[in-house]
C-alpha cells in the first residue's frame, strides 16, 4: 500500500530564492472567519474529485462557516459537533481589496460520527489453514466498522497549486494538531482522516462498482445526492454487514482498497510523516485509506513546546539579519498562538531556548501576541541552505534530487475533499 | 434373452465393480461393524436364457411380453425365475444404486452452504434488495442420508431409469421404517450441480477455488468424499453475499445438474424438498425431508402374509423383507385388523425369497406418481 515517508531532508524546490521573496514567512494560518467565504468557494470549486467536506455550494459553505465561527468562538464545553475550518494567507499577494489572498484551507471535525456512528472497513487478514491439503491461506477481508467513532477527524485539506512546494503545505496540515493539542479538552486523544479512494474523472469508482453498486445499482454522487446530506451512516446500514471476502471482488477493486487518489498524495504524505497508520482502515465507498493514529504519538505533537514569547528589539533584528550562518541549522518551527478565538500560526526560523522564543515584532502582531505571552511550537525537518528556497519538505515532495521539479508532487493538486468528509 | 421385474437387495462384492461403473469412482461396501444400519442398495434386474433348461419355473411368455413395458408393472403371473436368477449377481444387471447412512457429519465434519437471504431496503430512496448469502455450516450434521446415488443410463429408457431410481429411493425408506430408532429424524439427500463440459463447475470457478487453488477433482480423488471438509477449512466462514460471484457462479447457486433433473424429479416425488442448502463443491441442491413425514416411511408397517392371493386390481404396494434383504414393488391387498395381513401372489412370495404364509413381510404404499406409467395388473 502506501510507502513510507522519506526521511525528512532540506531539498531545493520551487522558485528561486530572492532576497524579496520572504518565503515560507509569508503564510499565516487563521482561524477562517465569514468573509472567507468567496476564497472557500473558489478553493471548493477547483476540485470535483474526492468526497468533499468543502462541498460546491455557497450556502453549504456559508453554514459550515458560521460553524466552524461558533465553534471557535465558543465558551460551552464541547459537544463533539464542533467543526473548525482554517485558511492559509499569503501575506505576499494581495488580492484587489488590500486583503493577502487565500491559498489554502484545512479543518477538523472535533467527533467523528458525532450523534451517529461513523462507518470504515477495518482490512483484516485471516489466515485458512487445511493441512491435509497442504494449503495455506492468508485472506484479506474488510469488517464493517465502527471503531473511529468519536476520533477527531482532519478534513478539508486543499492548497492552491502554486503554493504545493513550499512549506506551505505543512503549516496547514500540521498547525491543526497543534491547535488539537493546545485545546485538547475539546477534541479525542485519538486523530483520524480521510482520503479520496481511486476513482476516475467520471466518478466512476472501481471499489464503489464492486461493493456500493451491488446493494445500491447507483453510482455514488447519485447516492450522494439522495441522502441529502444526512450522514453516510445512513447508507452504511444498507452496506453489506457481513466482511467482505477481498478475493471475490473483481482484480480492479482489490487493487483500489487503500489506494489513494492522485490529488491527496501530497497532504496524505504528511499524515504519514506524523505517524499515522495507514494500514488499517479503508472508506467503505471509495476504498481511500483512512489514517488514524494517537494524538500524542505524532511527529508534531511530540515535538511541540510551550514557550514565553520574547520580541527581538529592532537592534537585534539587525544584527541577527547579519550572521549569515543561522540559517544552515536553524530549523523551521511552526510557531502557533494559543488563543482558541483567534488561532494563528505561522513558520519562522528560530531555536527556543531557556522557555522562550525571540521572534520579531511583525511575528507577534501576526500571531496576536504580545511579548511574554505562550506560545506553541514544534520544529519541521527542514532546513533552509543559502540560497534555496524552502520548498522540500521531507515528507511532502520530499524527492531530495534537487532538481527542483518537485518529482512525486509535481503534478499533485490539493484538494478539497480530502482528509475526511462532514461530520 | 428376457428381463424381469427389478427388484432391489444389498450390494455384494461382486457388484462393486458395476457400482463404481455407475459412480465413476471407487466405492466400499458398510462396513457391518462399524455401521450396522448403513445401506448400500443396488436395484438389479435378473436376466433369464429362454428355453434354458435350467427348470427355474420361468413363465416364458409372460417375461417376453414384459420386455419393454413399464418395469414398475406387475402381475400375478409373474415369473418366478428371479428368485432363482438373483442368487447370482453375474447374472443380474445393476440398474441403480445408493446408499443409505443412518447419520452423517459425527465422523467427520459434513458442510454445505446454507443459502439466506438478506434484504437491504431503503423506503426513502427507493431502495429495495433482496441478496442472497451463503453461510457455510454444518446444518445437516445428525441427519441420515441417501448418498451414492446413481443409475443406468446408457441405452435405458427414461422411464426405466425413472423406474429403477424410484424403486431404490422407496426400498430405502422401508429400510429406514423396518429399523426407524436407527435412522435421524431428517433426511438429506444431495444433487449434483452444473458443470460445464470439462466437467468445471462454475460456482467452484467463482467460489471455492478463490480460497483453494487446487484441483477439487484431483483432490476428491486423493482424499475421497473427506476432501470437503478438508477443503472448507479453507473456504470463507462468514457469509459471502452471491452478488460478489461471477454471475455464471450465482446462477449455479441450488441449480441441479441437467443429467440429474431425473433424480431431482424422483426424490421430490419421494417427499423430499430444497433443504436452502448448497454443496461446498459445485453449488448442487441438498434436498431434505422429516422422515416422519415421507409416505415412504409413514404408511410402512410390517405385515403378516396370507396364504390367498390378492384380488385382480389390487394395487402395488412396496414390500420387503425383514433386515432388509430384498424389496419389491407389486400388487398387494392389505387387510387391516389387529392381526392384519397382506395378501400377495405366490410368485411375489417367491422373489421375495421363498417366503410363507404366515412370514412377515414390510409393505408401504407405492404410488406412482401422475403421469408415470404402468399400473399393477
Amino acid at each position: 500500500m502506501k510507502q513510507p515517508v522519506p526521511p525528512a531532508k532540506s531539498t531545493p524546490a520551487g522558485s528561486a530564492a530572492s532576497t524579496s521573496d520572504p518565503g515560507p514567512q509569508r503564510y499565516l494560518l487563521r482561524a477562517a472567519l465569514p468573509t472567507d467565504l468567496d476564497a472557500l468557494e473558489r478553493m471548493a470549486a477547483a476540485s470535483a474529485t474526492g468526497i468533499t467536506t468543502l462541498p460546491a455550494d455557497r450556502v453549504a459553505l456559508a453554514a459550515r462557516l458560521a460553524r466552524s465561527t461558533q465553534a471557535f468562538a465558543s465558551g460551552d464545553d464541547s459537544s463533539g459537533e464542533e467543526i473548525y475550518l482554517f485558511v492559509l494567507e499569503d501575506l505576499a499577494t494581495t488580492e484587489a481589496q488590500g486583503r493577502p489572498r487565500i491559498v489554502g484551507t484545512s479543518g477538523i471535525a472535533a467527533s467523528a460520527g458525532f450523534a451517529d456512528r461513523f462507518y470504515s472497513y477495518r482490512n483484516e487478514m485471516v489466515v485458512h489453514a487445511s493441512p491435509a491439503l497442504a494449503a495455506s491461506n492468508r485472506v484479506h477481508t474488510l469488517h464493517l466498522c465502527h471503531d473511529l467513532t468519536g476520533h477527531t477527524l482532519l478534513t478539508s485539506f486543499y492548497i492552491d497549486p502554486a503554493h504545493e512546494h513550499t512549506l506551505a503545505p505543512q503549516l496547514l496540515s500540521r498547525a491543526r494538531l497543534l491547535f488539537i493539542q493546545t485545546f485538547a479538552d475539546r477534541f479525542s486523544d485519538r486523530i483520524a482522516a480521510e482520503s479520496p479512494g481511486l476513482s476516475d474523472d467520471s466518478g466512476r469508482c472501481p471499489f464503489w462498482d464492486a461493493i456500493g453498486r451491488r446493494f445500491f445499482d447507483m453510482d455514488y454522487p447519485t447516492i450522494e445526492r439522495l441522502t441529502g446530506g444526512r450522514s453516510k451512516g445512513f447508507i452504511a446500514e444498507l452496506m453489506p454487514h457481513s466482511p467482505i471476502y477481498v478475493p471475490l471482488l473483481p482484480e480492479e477493486a482489490q487493487w483500489a482498497i487503500g489506494q489513494l487518489h492522485p490529488v491527496s498524495e501530497l497532504p496524505f504524505s504528511i499524515l504519514l510523516d506524523e505517524g499515522f497508520d495507514a494500514e488499517t482502515y479503508v472508506d467503505i465507498f471509495d476504498g481511500g485509506p483512512t489514517v488514524e493514529a494517537r494524538l500524542a504519538m505524532l511527529k508534531t505533537v511530540t515535538r511541540a513546546r510551550r514557550v514565553r514569547l520574547r520580541v527581538r528589539l529592532r537592534e537585534e533584528a539587525a544584527a541577527a539579519a547579519g550572521t549569515a550562518g543561522t540559517a544552515l541549522s536553524t530549523p523551521w518551527l511552526l510557531v502557533a498562538g494559543t488563543q482558541r478565538g483567534a488561532f494563528r500560526a505561522v513558520l519562522r526560523q528560530g531555536a527556543p531556548a531557556g522557555g522562550e522564543i525571540v521572534l520579531d515584532a511583525d511575528t507577534a502582531r501576526l500571531l496576536q501576541a504580545e511579548a511574554g505571552a505562550e506560545v506553541c511550537v514544534a520544529a519541521l525537518d527542514v532546513f533552509q541552505a543559502p540560497g534555496d528556497d524552502v520548498g522540500a519538505d521531507g515528507d511532502g515532495d520530499g524527492d531530495g534530487d534537487g532538481d527542483g521539479d518537485g518529482d512525486e508532487s509535481g503534478s499533485i493538486r490539493g484538494t478539497p475533499g480530502s482528509e475526511g468528509t462532514a461530520p | 434373452m428376457t428381463t424381469t421385474q427389478p427388484f432391489v437387495r444389498p450390494a455384494t462384492a461382486a457388484d462393486l465393480g458395476a457400482i463404481q461403473a455407475l459412480l465413476q469412482r471407487a466405492v466400499t461396501l458398510p462396513d457391518a461393524a462399524a455401521t450396522p444400519h448403513e445401506r448400500l442398495l443396488v436395484v438389479v434386474r435378473s436376466a433369464a436364457d429362454d428355453g434354458d433348461g435350467d427348470g427355474d419355473g420361468d413363465d416364458d411368455s409372460d417375461n417376453g411380453s414384459r420386455v419393454g413395458r413399464d418395469i414398475d408393472n406387475d402381475s400375478d403371473s409373474d415369473s418366478a425365475n428371479d428368485s432363482a436368477n438373483d442368487t447370482s449377481a453375474a447374472r443380474q444387471t445393476v440398474l441403480a444404486t445408493l446408499r443409505l447412512r443412518p447419520v452423517i457429519g459425527l465422523d467427520r465434519p459434513h458442510v454445505s452452504y446454507h443459502v439466506g437471504c438478506t434484504v437491504h431496503a431503503a423506503a426513502e430512496l427507493g431502495l429495495f434488495h433482496r441478496q442472497r448469502t451463503l453461510l457455510l455450516g454444518h446444518d445437516h450434521t445428525g441427519a441420515s442420508e441417501l448418498a451414492d446415488i446413481a443409475w443406468l443410463q446408457q441405452g435405458a429408457p427414461l422411464a426405466e431409469q425413472a423406474a429403477a431410481l424410484r424403486l431404490g429411493v422407496r426400498a430405502a425408506l422401508l429400510a429406514v421404517a423396518m429399523q426407524r430408532r436407527a435412522y435421524a429424524a431428517t433426511l438429506v439427500a444431495e444433487l449434483p450441480g452444473p458443470r460445464d463440459s470439462a466437467g468445471q463447475s462454475p460456482f467452484w470457478h467463482g467460489l471455492g477455488r478463490r480460497f483453494y487453488a487446487g484441483d477439487p477433482q484431483a483432490a476428491a480423488q486423493q482424499h475421497g468424499p473427506a476432501w470437503r471438509s478438508l477443503v472448507a477449512a479453507l473456504l470463507p466462514r462468514q457469509p459471502v453475499y452471491a452478488s460478489f460471484l461471477p454471475s455464471a457462479a450465482a446462477t449455479a447457486i441450488g441449480q441441479v445438474a441437467p443429467a440429474a433433473a431425473l433424480l431431482a424429479d424422483v426424490l421430490e416425488d419421494a417427499g423430499l424438498r430444497y433443504s436452502h442448502h448448497v454443496n461446498v463443491e459445485d453449488g448442487g441442491p441438498l434436498l431434505e425431508a422429516m422422515l416422519d413425514d415421507l409416505p415412504g416411511v409413514a404408511t410402512a408397517r410390517r405385515w403378516t402374509l396370507a396364504a390367498d392371493a390378492p384380488p385382480p386390481g389390487a394395487p402395488a404396494m412396496l414390500l420387503g423383507t425383514t433386515g432388509a434383504t430384498r424389496a419389491l414393488r407389486a400388487a398387494a391387498q392389505a387387510m387391516p385388523g389387529p392381526h392384519g395381513k397382506l395378501r400377495v401372489a405366490l410368485a411375489t412370495r417367491q422373489r421375495l425369497g421363498g417366503l410363507l404364509p404366515g412370514d412377515t413381510v414390510w409393505a408401504a404404499d407405492c404410488a406412482l406418481p401422475s403421469g408415470a406409467q404402468g399400473s399393477p395388473a
